[in-house]
């Protein structure tokens, strides 16, 4: 469903007293809303108090008002008006234009002072009024979210509802655990979770009817309970680890930024020796780990054949003696030769009676058939056994060209480390309290990374044995099943069931990989439709392990020197490609999206994002900084706004209430 | 949940793609439909598992028959 932003209106929403409406005219090429206002007057809570009447969250808090010590939902200045047991609300309408019609959807919550004036308040409240019909239903409470989800679903909200800031950071810290998460919440693979859940409850379900049955099947049914809960217990802890690998992550790369960015020009063109030493480490780690595999497979492959090696040699040289002697007989199929006899005829159209000697002869040879088949096998073998000579021959050169290689990447490698080594040493000799304690801190978290790394390897190995184990368990209880005719419904429901699960494992990460393929092509087709250099960048990729890379036209990786602006647009391509991935049409607002972007970056956004959205409804919460004092991007954005979506906030002046009006209404 | 849309499209002919048993595939398609029905309405868990039992129960049927 489709849906636009017709009006917002608040009541004693935060700063906002009294009741502030603010009224959009959504227009598909007019699609651009203004609200500038300046630092701390109240853009950040337009935008918290769309995402508290829809989701009940605000972006930028973390606590809701049952929070005692924080600034309370309800206007302070209201509160602070009120008497002992008097009472008052804050709540917040949104009129949302959807291609089923209008709807009107509303929070409130109350608060007040209690007999001895302390301040106290309620869960806040959502209804939502929406055309089922000809007429209008009122559905309230939390279960009413659901109707919400509907239009855009929660998981997928800070796509759409975005905080400039947030975006900018989003790629300059970067975490390919944060890619992940947002290409596995645009998968919408939600609806596959819950189907492959429900067939694990219908399998417990089933399983739990037939404990009883044997004590075979019960002895399975407890094993098979074991190893259920080993593995869900695997999966929490992956997924804490990985949790915590992604923090250490983006607390390293905010670390070399630091050391990278420092004034002193040797640390940072240390630091920037290290990064690109430490990415030609990684590489040669693959590589070497590669080749060391090759090898050993390899030998696994050739090592019997060695070892045979005498006797091999000794088949082949009887194979090549029979050949010689000419003992192998040709090649003739029996069937040709049994045709002929019983056809009496043969191939050049003479007639074949019993007692002829054409008969004779081939009777006799129909009686060596057996020996010939014996050939078929002679042949295959020779040539088999010719193979594995040839292979034995090769072993000594195989073997010691794999290992030079190998030996030159240990000692690459080991080269790598010193360097490391020696920038580590060379960064702690200038003896800088800072400098040594980036430096400790980044040890740190080296060491944490890499246990981290080595604990989610040993959890995969422990869950790819449990897995084995509860295969091995359904066939065992498919065995046992199979001993009685009055359970056949029930082990064809199982096995139905199981290969549904099956098809929903192998599926996952294929259909993970090709939604990150359209996200990687989309952000791409964005970012260089945004990005103003146009030719200093080549692509933009993100590969299978999340790892986002801007290409530059000279081929190298820029993700860690791109500059605020450039990192804004790669942040507004990716979300782009994940909103129109998505397939939720609902309007996109950004707070602060100019702001510690240069001039030409933001001639470029203006100019370029209200067209590339599409008609999408755009709210822009802007400080006068961004745009009333820049002439170029007011010029820019003329073009798609009207006058009736171009709001301002004034504040008091005890900066303690705010007002939207229409610019020029003030 | 986002119906009809190019990201539903691309998990259905994923699914199909992998699914060699028309009859799973029939269920697969069923079972979704369901969970689409369903979505984001607090239906208990035992009442969800009872549909399911059904509509399973009745994919061995028809393939008894």
């Amino acid at each position: 469903m489709k849906f636009a932003i017709s009006s917002i209106e608040m009541t004693n929403y935060r700063q906002y007293k009294g009741t502030q409406k603010l009224r959009f005219t959504t227009d598909k090429s007019k699609n651009v809303t203004i609200i500038s206002g300046r630092n701390g007057s109240g853009k950040s809570n337009i935008l918290n108090a769309i995402t508290w009447c829809l989701y009940g969250k605000e972006i930028h808090k973390k606590y809701d008002l049952v929070d005692a010590d924080s600034m309370p939902i309800i206007n302070s200045s209201e509160l602070e008006s009120l008497q002992n047991d008097e009472r008052s609300f804050a709540e917040v309408k949104i009129h949302l234009e959807t291609d089923a019609g209008d709807w009107l959807v509303s929070r409130r919550t109350e608060g007040g002072k209690d007999d001895s004036g302390e301040l106290w308040f309620s869960e806040s409240k959502l209804t939502v009024i929406h055309p089922v019909g000809n007429q209008d239903k009122i559905d309230t409470g939390e279960g009413t979210k659901r109707l919400i989800n509907n239009i855009l679903p929660d998981a997928l909200e800070s796509f759409f509802f975005i905080d400039g800031e947030q975006l900018r950071e989003f790629f300059r810290v970067r975490s390919p655990e944060k890619v992940a998460d947002a290409v596995d919440t645009v998968s919408q693979l939600e609806l596959v979770y819950k189907a492959s859940e429900h067939l694990d409850l219908l399998e417990k379900d089933l399983q739990r009817s037939i404990i009883a049955a044997t004590p075979q099947l019960e002895k399975n049914h407890k094993q098979t309970e074991f190893v259920r809960s080993q593995i869900a217990q695997f999966k929490e802890r992956a997924s804490d680890i990985k949790r915590d690998r992604g923090s250490d992550t983006a607390a390293l790369t905010a670390v070399n930024e630091y050391l990278r960015g420092h004034n002193l020009e040797r640390v940072s063109t240390l630091q920037y020796k290290r990064e690109l030493l430490e990415k030609e480490k990684a590489e040669q780690t693959q590589a070497n780990s590669d080749s060391v595999l090759l090898r050993n497979q390899y030998l696994v492959k050739v090592a019997p054949f060695i070892f045979l090696k005498a006797p091999i040699e000794k088949t082949y040289a009887l194979i090549m003696e029979s050949v010689d002697k000419g003992e192998l007989p040709s090649k003739i199929k029996e069937i040709f030769v049994r045709e002929l006899i019983e056809e009496g005829r043969c191939i050049c159209g003479n007639e074949l009676s019993s007692d002829s000697d054409a008969t004779a002869t081939l009777v006799a040879f129909s009686k060596h058939l057996s020996l010939s088949e014996l050939s078929d096998v002679a042949i295959v073998g020779k040539t088999t056994i010719e193979e594995i000579l040839s292979e034995i021959q090769e072993f000594p050169q195989r073997i010691e060209s794999m290992s030079i290689k190998i030996d030159k990447q240990e000692s690459r490698l080991e080269e790598i480390r010193r360097d490391l080594d020696q920038i580590r040493d060379d960064l702690l000799g200038f003896d800088l309290e800072e400098i040594n304690r980036y430096e400790a801190r980044r040890e740190e978290l080296t060491t944490r990374i890499a246990e981290h790394n080595l604990l989610l390897a040993e959890l995969d190995k422990k869950m790819r044995e449990a897995q084995q184990i509860l295969d091995d368990c359904r066939k065992q209880e498919s065995i046992e099943l199979a001993k009685h005719p009055k359970y056949d419904t029930l082990k064809r429901k199982l096995a139905l069931l199981r290969e549904i699960q099956n098809v929903f494992a192998k599926t996952e990460s294929i259909i993970k990989g090709r939604i990150r393929q359209r996200v990687e092509q989309k952000t791409r087709d964005n970012f260089l439709t945004l990005i103003r250099k146009e030719g200093a960048f080549q692509n933009v990729t993100i590969s299978d392990d999340y790892t986002v890379k801007v290409q530059h036209a000279h081929g190298f990786n820029v993700i860690n020197d791109l500059s605020a602006g450039e990192y804004m647009i790669l942040g507004l391509a990716f979300m782009s490609a994940l909103t129109s991935i998505s397939g939720f049409q609902a309007p996109v607002i950004i707070d602060t999206p100019l702001a510690k972007i240069d001039d030409i970056h933001r001639d470029y956004i203006t100019t370029q994002l209200p067209h590339f959205l599409d008609g999408t409804q755009l709210i822009l919460l802007v400080t006068p900084t961004e745009y009333d004092n820049d002439k170029k991007v007011k010029d820019n954005l003329s073009h798609y706004l009207l006058p009736s979506n171009d709001y301002m906030i004034h504040e008091n002046e005890t900066f303690t209430i705010s007002e939207v009006t229409q610019r020029g209404n003030a | 949940m986002a119906e009809e849309y190019e990201i539903n499209a691309l998990i259905m002919h994923t699914l199909e793609e992998y699914c060699k048993d028309p009859r799973a595939m029939k269920l697969i398609g069923e079972l979704l439909q369901y969970e689409l029905d369903i979505w984001n309405r607090k239906i208990k868990s035992a009442e969800i598992v009872d549909q399911y039992n059904v509509m399973v129960g009745k994919a061995v049927r028809d393939e008894q028959e």
